[in-house]
């Protein structure tokens, strides 16, 4: 899995290639988010992982009802999407099918 | 040669070590030596002078030499110089040569002009420079002016050779096609005295060997870097100390000695005569600052028939028996010569500045000390010489006087090296070589050989021999060569001992983890079990086939876990919870939870009112407080009333509900009603009540059922409608199968109306 972090002003655009699988790589995310500081705006670009775990999902929420930080959580693969749906998590986490 | 004696000496040499002086001994003690680029005329003069003359004076030595010598004298650059200890006085004369410098005793420094034409040998016209000893400190004689001056400019503080050849270099370097020669006759010895040390040692062997350790602790402290001279002057100490002894005091002459030897009661009869003995012998150790040592050891014995300045036996041919003192010290040392008739004997050893730095040889020599070593050779006095010399070597010694006796003793007491001759009766040293690396491949073995035996060599090769020393055999050879092979010896035990600690490391550290696994391990199976307690299963209290549970944490301790609760016999609660990751925390998450579900129903059963609305909104209350901050939770809640055959639930972040039509084999979907639970989530919603089947089939389950790329949401229904009677069963062979289960805890329920 790959990261890049782009931080502009109070966003922060992070991409992220591979499959998010691992600890490791929910601790990548999180750290690649983190290093950002304080910014108001998220947006994530998931390109094709088809999952995602559930310490990230947990991460994001905390990011968004904890620190009120507006995300935006672009997806390729149709099976992530709907995974965000099973677990009402469109709405919430502001995702979008591309 | 260089000339030492009690309190000069006479040093000489050239730049480029071509040698253009001589020096020659009278059998009175006087002293002749002669510098000149003529060697026709050295070798005239060397061919014409004997040890019986004793001139008494100059004049009378050049008379002497130059007689009948034919040689053209007028053109000869040469210079002469006589020095006679006994009447303490010094002559010189001089021809086509630069002034001689001297610096008196009172450190006065002059040039003496000499330029005499030597015309014959009875000229009258000679001019020879007379000079008291006791007047004179430095006298020096350079083929070059210029050297001469400079040296005259310094104050002429030459104390050794070293020093004079710095200062004859510079030159040398600024023009490089003059050779230089020179002569020193330095008499401050007696002035500059650093270290004296004299001793009575008592004539026993035991007294000996004493002072021979106490000698060897001296000369380490005042040269430490030295070891090459010191080991020189401990041999040449050795030979004369034990003629001392031997000889000196016991009286035992060399004939006598060789008898003794052959019939094999030498060292008895010493033993014997040395009770008799009431005889000590004087050591005088002295150091100068011209880095000179000088011993001298005297014994109370009659003495020999010596030469004294010659240090030669007379008349006794030099044979393995006699004279072996003599001959190594006449060898090894500076300068040694006999006195008092033989009963005194002297000998000195020079240092260089440079000897000083060896902190590396140091290093190997307690490497060496730590080693046993076997020595193998069947002349006995090689092997005393060398058992005495390696005795203080090496930590152990084992000596054999043969092949076979070697061998037997290595079987015995396995020594890190072996140094063996070649050439021995019963078996040879080749053969025990050979024997011993077939006992121990690695064995360090060193080979004394001369130099003409290739075929040993050959054959040494063959057997995997480590090193040779060749005979005749030096010291500092032989002690460079254990030092390598103590040194490699000494790094393939470190390696071996650092690469054992590193095992015992490894192994240490493989039990601690193997032990701290096990009770990781069993810390962990106790908690399982806790946790399995904690789970309320009541599906067993419904008729056989309408509640399954298939429950399989990934790891022991697991962030999935379930209840199926029958409230009583209209109203089913069925829940999972799915806490954020997996092991320790997560399976805390899900204790708490579990724990505090179980607990709230039964309160509410004894209190005889179930809410399921309140039973949710508690269970959200009380989990909040014990969620970190980025933690995150799933969980259904699902109420059947079996009276009027509907349910409600309540989901978050969970996979939809499903609940399949037995008769239509229809799926419907009950998705999330709410957003994965975490501690800021303020809103709640619970589905209304929702109508079931009169024959259904209802799945709930945790993420780790669907959540892999070979067996997804679409799958799982494809294989619920495609069941028939016992779809339930083949979903859970399914997900029994490892290729559909995720990296995550698997928690899933079946209950069914009666399809079956």
């Amino acid at each position: 899995m790959n990261i890049n972090v782009n931080k502009s002003g109070d966003s922060c655009d992070i991409k992220i290639e591979g499959v998010i699988k691992s600890v490791s790589d929910s601790q990548a995310i999180k750290d690649a988010l983190n290093s950002c500081g304080n910014i108001k705006y998220v947006n994530i670009d998931i390109i094709d992982s088809f999952s995602i775990t559930s310490s990230v999902i947990g991460f994001l929420l905390k990011k968004k009802q904890g620190d009120n930080v507006s995300l935006t959580i672009k997806v390729n693969d149709a099976r992530i999407y709907e995974l965000f749906q099973s677990l009402n998590l469109v709405e919430v986490l502001n995702v979008k099918k591309v | 040669m260089d000339i030492y004696r009690d309190s000069f000496f006479l040093q000489q040499g050239s730049l480029d070590g071509i040698k253009r002086s001589l020096t020659h001994t009278f059998g009175d003690g006087s002293i002749l030596f002669i510098l000149s680029c003529n060697n026709d005329f050295l070798d005239f003069c060397r061919s014409h002078l004997s040890l019986e003359q004793n001139p008494g004076n100059l004049d009378n030595c050049l008379a002497g030499i130059l007689q009948n010598s034919g040689i053209d004298l007028e053109p000869l650059s040469v210079f002469f110089c006589f020095v006679h200890p006994g009447e303490g006085v010094l002559e010189c004369i001089s021809q086509h040569m630069p002034p001689m410098l001297l610096k008196k005793k009172s450190d006065e420094i002059l040039l003496l002009e000499q330029n005499y034409v030597i015309k014959n040998a009875a000229d009258s016209e000679r001019a020879v420079t007379r000079m008291r000893l006791e007047e004179i400190g430095i006298l020096l004689l350079v083929n070059d002016v210029r050297i001469m001056t400079e040296l005259k400019n310094r104050g002429l503080v030459i104390f050794a050779k070293c020093e004079l050849e710095k200062v004859i270099k510079s030159f040398s370097n600024r023009d490089a096609g003059l050779t230089f020669s020179y002569m020193v006759f330095n008499n401050t010895l007696k002035d500059r005295i650093k270290f004296s040390h004299h001793e009575v040692v008592p004539a026993k062997l035991e007294a000996i060997i004493q002072f021979e350790s106490e000698l060897e602790k001296m000369l380490k402290d005042s040269y430490p870097g030295a070891w090459e001279i010191n080991d020189n002057a401990l041999t040449v100490f050795n030979e004369l100390l034990l003629n001392a002894y031997e000889h000196g005091t016991l009286g035992v002459d060399s004939d006598l000695k060789q008898e003794l030897m052959v019939s094999g009661e030498y060292e008895e009869y010493l033993e014997a005569k040395e009770k008799e003995s009431e005889g000590t012998i004087n050591v005088e150790v002295v150091i100068y600052e011209q880095n000179l040592l000088k011993i001298t050891v005297k014994d109370h014995g009659s003495g020999f028939d010596f030469t004294q300045f010659d240090c030669k036996e007379k008349d006794i041919a030099l044979t393995l028996l006699h004279g072996r003192g003599v001959q190594m010290a006449n060898q090894i040392s500076s300068t040694a010569y006999f006195e008092d008739g033989g009963s005194k004997v002297t000998f000195f050893m020079k240092y260089e500045a440079k000897e000083a730095e060896t902190g590396f040889h140091h290093s190997e020599e307690a490497m060496l000390a730590e080693m046993s070593l076997l020595y193998v050779e069947d002349d006995l006095f090689i092997r005393q010489q060398f058992s005495r010399i390696i005795q203080r070597m090496v930590g152990k010694l084992f000596v054999a006087e043969n092949g076979q006796e070697g061998l037997d003793m290595y079987r015995m007491e396995h020594p890190d090296i072996v140094l063996t001759d070649i050439e021995m009766p019963k078996m040879n040293g080749l053969d025990m070589a050979e024997k011993i690396k077939e006992l121990n491949h690695d064995q360090s073995i060193l080979i004394m050989t001369a130099y003409n035996q290739d075929d040993k060599f050959l054959r040494a090769i063959d057997i995997g021999v480590d090193k040779y020393v060749v005979k005749p055999v030096k010291i500092s050879q032989l002690k460079n060569s254990l030092f390598t092979v103590a040194k490699q010896i000494f790094f393939k035990k470190e390696a071996m001992r650092l690469l054992k600690e590193k095992e015992a490391r490894d192994m240490a550290m493989l039990s601690s983890l193997q032990s701290e696994n096990r009770y990781a391990v069993a810390q962990q199976e106790a908690a399982f079990e806790k946790q399995e307690l904690i789970i309320h299963d009541d599906s067993g209290k419904y008729p056989k086939g309408w509640c399954k549970v298939f429950y399989k944490p990934l790891e022991r301790l697991s962030g999935d876990i379930y209840g199926v609760y029958r409230v009583d016999s209209n109203h089913t609660v069925i829940y999972i919870v799915d806490s954020m990751g997996k092991g320790l925390a997560a399976s805390v998450t899900a204790v708490l939870s579990a724990a505090y579900i179980n607990r709230a129903i039964d309160m509410s059963i004894s209190h005889g009112g179930f809410f399921f609305q309140r039973l949710i909104d508690d269970y959200r209350d009380y989990i909040r407080k014990y969620l970190l901050d980025d933690e995150c939770l799933s969980f259904t809640m699902i109420h059947i009333d079996h009276r009027a055959n509907t349910f409600c639930y309540s989901s978050y972040g969970m996979y939809p509900i499903l609940i399949k039509n037995c008769e239509t084999l229809e799926i419907t979907e009950y998705p999330s009603n709410n957003a994965p639970f975490t501690k800021y989530l303020s809103t709640s919603e619970t589905s209304g009540v929702v109508s079931l089947p009169e024959k259904y089939g209802l799945f709930a389950f945790s993420d780790g059922l669907v959540e892999t790329e070979l067996f997804g949401m679409r799958e799982l229904i494809y294989h619920l409608k495609a069941g028939e009677e016992d779809e339930e069963i083949d979903l859970f062979k399914k997900v029994m199968d490892k290729s559909f289960i995720a990296d995550d805890d698997l928690t899933l329920i079946h209950f069914s109306s009666g399809c079956n």
